[in-house]
């Protein structure tokens, strides 16, 4: 870890905020499959027999693609301001995920609560 | 290689006891399907050593990589160390959060069962009903 400009930090603290959306991707992944669910009892509508690893492909696609591409633009530009401030790369990637998830919960609050 | 393992140890805290106590927490909260009692409480017991090792490893692997990065005298890693004991107050401050909200104890809970409840073997005398053979 040797002190080159903030170009190469910049760099190395967005692999540490991707390391982040790496690790709750598989917790997630590793939290939901680990639960045993009840066997499907009627299958006759459409969806209604998924196990738990079809749907959570299923809203991993249709859902958490779209919100974790923007949550990663949120973190690069959020990143870019950081990384001037914070000397430290793993300090600098780990703000940035926290100001991009609290953006995030905001965004969704605000969205949900216009909806209502 | 000196570096390389510190590293490996200081990414290890950093990914890792996060993970293990979100799959830990998650497990936690969920309403697991368990047909049998024993069911039950393997996947208590399962959720108990991941919450207890995340919550270890979150304090020993900072402690175990100050004391390496003391003695092989880097202190740029000393001074990460340094700072993750202050991440593993934070993650432990969130982790007293998500059990504040829990009903019963974090650790040593064992999800409800869907094992029917055994018949009664033996009779049971009913005042004022029926009285039981050599009763």
């Amino acid at each position: 870890m040797d002190r080159t400009g903030s170009g190469g930090r910049y760099g190395r603290s967005l692999a540490v905020a991707s390391g982040w959306y790496a690790t709750a991707i598989a917790a997630v992944v590793v939290g939901t499959m680990s639960v045993p669910d009840p066997p499907p009892r009627d299958c006759s509508a459409l969806f209604s027999c998924l196990t738990p690893a079809e749907s959570l492909a299923l809203a991993g696609l249709v859902w958490g693609a779209p919100v974790l591409a923007g949550m990663l633009v949120v973190t690069a530009v959020v990143n870019a301001v950081v990384v001037r401030r914070v000397a430290s790369a793993v300090l600098a990637g780990t703000l940035s995920v926290a100001v991009t998830v609290a953006v995030a919960a905001t965004a969704a609050g605000v969205y949900l609560g216009g909806r209502s | 290689m000196k570096r390389l393992g510190l590293g490996g140890l200081f990414f290890a805290w950093l990914y890792g006891v996060p993970f293990l106590l979100a799959v830990g927490l998650m497990r936690r909260a969920a309403t697991p399907y368990t047909p049998t009692r024993e069911a039950a409480r393997a996947f208590g017991a399962t959720t108990d050593a991941l919450l207890t090792a995340g919550l270890l490893l979150g304090a020993a692997l900072p402690l175990v990589g100050l004391l390496v990065a003391r003695l092989a005298e880097e202190r740029l890693w000393w001074r990460h160390f340094a700072w993750a004991l202050g991440g593993t107050a934070l993650l432990y401050l969130a982790v007293a959060l998500a059990g504040s909200t829990a009903t019963g104890p974090l650790i040593g809970h064992t999800p409800a069962h869907q094992e029917p409840v055994p018949p009664v073997g033996h009779c049971v005398p009913v005042s004022g009903g029926r009285g039981c053979p050599g009763g």
